[in-house]
């Protein structure tokens, strides 16, 4: 029932296939035990998400922290212990991996060998028994789209690995599914071809308006593909938000610490205000008052740790200091890296990591220099300390 | 038939039930003749167990370095080549034989021992050996490669025990499962007042006790397509077959087009094996040839044991040209369809 549902979606080939306002998926409170006893952690501890129509979500998380899991669980390899799924309404638990109008691209490529590139491509649509006619001009319309026109006679340990995924690819976009699944797909590429088949997936995306379901443990592949990212930790959910509030508000120092580089200071709350645009909090930190944007379940008794991302980091002359003081503080460590300059800073705080974008030359401070260190207020954060 | 002056426990086992009737000391000579048996086997099984690495990319890597230097290439070349004469020089005078009255004594050609062999008993037994190695072939290929899957991809838990239960047709020592089979299977299988099932070894079983051996030369060649059928499941990643099901293919699906294109050539070396396997098997069947079925292997042996060496050298070579032939016509039926080609 499914599959008929996206045949009769796909439009002729040649144009841009629309897929509309379908492609909702819901999981609520999904969980995965294995076997084993109750006394072993479950896999996945209960996930609640709302993924829109269209939309790129990536799941983000350490190894072991059941992202993959919710992906098989998604694409039907595996079957949720409790919990609910649903496409568009339709309950998805019950079906079949065969019968669910998703399509799943692999780490692993997963071409089948025996088959030529046309015939990877092929063998979804000639499973539905579509007229051959259609079958050629859908096939050759999706190896054009992946520039693969030219390989098509060819068997997949004939191509190169970037040339693999691409086939991949195309074997599960000729399907139009109503859900992409992507099994962090990216990971057997070096890193040049990663960038570069990174915008090619978002640009195809966007073009199709396919709903989208990315698993990765590479923050950079997150950051530039999601419109959302789910940071996923021990089979539990600790944020969903977009790039940008994830890297500028995380929602614990477990997101914060694995979405870029941070600095942790261990602060406290003088003044606790709360704004239209959130709660503001005044702390104390080298040596001087900041008021920083602060988590939205902090109150004035709260634990706190106060985030500073490296690059707002404010490194300022300080000719007089003779000692680690107050705001002074002293390099520890200077690498230059061509755009930037990283530094190892010793602070009364501890030890500040701090980078500086394009530096002028002869600006490159040394080992042993005494400098004045700040941040810029807007651009920290506090947030629950760890317990 | 080689055993000299020593006395071996399973030709001892034979000579205490076809000389001197005694099948109870010939099953307790077979159970001391198992333990040795099945421990070495274990032994071997928990070795290669620790040692197998899974190596299962999907890609092509690896390559051969070639052995340069001399000092290490003539000592192997040497054993090699001595290995290879061994063998040559033992088919040779097989073939020598065949064709000679009594080789070394009279060395004279004849065709003697082929008119022998092809007239009534000996086209009798080539007949009736091929036609039930034929049968039992298939048999023993199908149910190896079904136990390979079930092991490989379906059971989880106790697939070693499963394994082992597979390949216990070859850890078994053939004299013992040859006594084992005549021992179990020459009487009906009564339970209370109902016939299960009618006598299948010996001669007044039915079809003249020649099911017992197709059973045999089942059991004793399926481990070889099961061992052929692991190997090749394990080189293909679960992935391909999800994929073939992400796209809408149901799990036989799945099978017909992906699975088993991958494994054919696993299949028929599996097969091959089987069928040279059942033709040349002896010890187990020894017990329940019958009169009205037999057996080649059977025939060579006494053959032997009635100093009609010439006889048994004919019957030999007709043995491995069968083998050969039927091996070669499976090479030509199920042929390797590999290259990729577009349909259009």
């Amino acid at each position: 029932m499914a599959t008929t549902t996206s045949t009769s979606t796909s439009t002729s080939s040649g144009t841009t296939a629309q897929a509309g306002p379908s492609g909702s998926l819901h999981l609520d409170n999904l969980v995965k035990q294995y076997p084993g006893g109750a006394s072993t952690e479950p896999a996945v501890a209960g996930i609640d998400l709302d993924i829109r129509p269209g939309e790129f979500l990536t799941l983000l998380g350490p190894s072991g922290c059941g992202k993959t899991t919710t992906l098989r669980m998604i694409a039907g390899f595996e079957t949720p212990s409790h919990g609910s799924l649903t496409l568009d309404g339709e309950d998805m638990v019950a079906l079949t991996p065969d019968k669910r109008p998703m399509a799943m691209v692999f780490q692993s490529y997963a071409l089948f060998p025996h088959m030529s590139v046309f015939d990877n491509v092929a063998y979804g649509l000639r499973l539905q028994k579509l007229p051959k006619k259609r079958v050629q001009e859908e096939v050759d319309f999706a190896l054009a789209s992946m520039s693969l026109t030219k390989l098509a006679d060819r068997a997949p340990n004939q191509l190169s690995g970037g040339q693999q995924q691409r086939v991949a690819l195309a074997r599960a976009m000729v399907m139009k599914p109503k859900v992409l699944l992507f099994d962090e797909p990216l990971s057997n590429l070096d890193a040049k071809l990663r960038v570069q088949m990174r915008t090619e997936i978002r640009a195809l995306q966007h073009k199709l308006g396919i709903t989208s379901v990315y698993v990765t443990h590479d923050q950079d592949e997150a950051m530039s593909l999601s419109d959302r990212i789910v940071v996923m930790r021990q089979g539990r959910i600790e944020q969903v938000a977009t790039p940008e509030i994830v890297y500028r508000k995380p929602a614990s120092v477990f997101v914060a610490d694995f979405i870029g580089r941070a600095n942790f200071l261990d602060t406290s709350i003088g003044h606790l205000t709360l704004h239209a645009d959130g709660a503001r909090a005044t702390v104390r930190a080298l040596g001087t008052n900041y008021t920083v944007p602060a988590h939205d379940g902090i109150d004035a008794s709260s634990q706190v740790c106060l985030m500073v991302r490296p690059e707002s980091v404010v490194l300022a002359p300080a000719p007089d200091a003779r000692e680690v003081s107050g705001d002074e503080g002293r390099v520890l460590k200077s690498v230059f890296y061509g755009a930037w300059v990283e530094y190892e800073i010793e602070t009364v705080d501890g030890n500040v990591t701090a980078v500086i974008y394009d530096p002028a030359p002869g600006d490159i401070l040394d080992h042993g220099t005494f400098v004045r260190v700040s941040f810029e207020q807007d651009r920290a954060w506090l947030l629950p300390a760890e317990d | 038939m080689i055993g000299g002056d020593f006395t071996v426990l399973s030709s001892r086992a034979y000579i205490a039930i076809t000389g001197e009737y005694d099948v109870a000391s010939g099953a307790a000579y077979s159970l001391v003749l198992l333990l040795p048996g099945l421990l070495v086997f274990l032994v071997q099984r928990y070795w290669a167990e620790r040692r197998s690495v899974v190596s299962v990319t999907g890609k092509p890597s690896g390559n051969i370095t070639l052995l340069r230097s001399p000092l290490a290439r003539i000592p192997l070349l040497t054993v090699v080549l001595a290995i290879t004469a061994l063998i040559v020089a033992i088919y040779v005078t097989v073939f020598v034989g065949a064709f000679t009255a009594i080789l070394g004594v009279n060395n004279t050609f004849t065709l003697a021992n082929y008119r022998y062999v092809l007239s009534g008993i000996g086209s009798d037994a080539m007949f009736t050996t091929t036609i039930l190695a034929l049968i039992a072939t298939p048999v023993a290929g199908v149910l190896g490669m079904i136990l390979a899957w079930l092991v490989v991809r379906k059971v989880r838990r106790g697939r070693g025990a499963l394994d082992f239960l597979g390949m216990l047709g070859l850890a078994v020592p053939g004299t013992v499962l040859g006594i084992g089979y005549a021992l179990a299977f020459n009487k009906p299988f009564i339970i209370g007042n109902i016939q299960l099932l009618p006598a299948l070894a010996g001669g007044g079983a039915i079809f003249g006790g020649a099911l017992a051996i197709v059973m045999v030369y089942v059991i004793r060649s399926m481990p070889s397509g099961q061992r052929s059928g692991i190997a090749a499941l394990q080189q293909i990643d679960p992935a391909i077959d999800e994929a073939s099901t992400s796209l809408g293919a149901s799990g036989l699906r799945t099978f017909r087009s992906i699975t088993l294109p991958l494994i054919r050539p696993a299949l028929l070396s599996g097969l091959t094996y089987a069928f040279a396997r059942a033709m040349t098997t002896l010890s187990p069947i020894i017990f329940i040839t019958t009169p009205q079925t037999k057996i080649m292997t059977s025939q060579i042996l006494s053959e032997v044991d009635s100093g009609r060496f010439g006889n048994a050298f004919a019957y030999c070579t007709i043995l491995i040209a069968i083998v050969l032939g039927v091996i070669g016509l499976m090479n030509l039926l199920i042929r390797d369809r590999r290259t990729p080609a577009r349909v259009n």
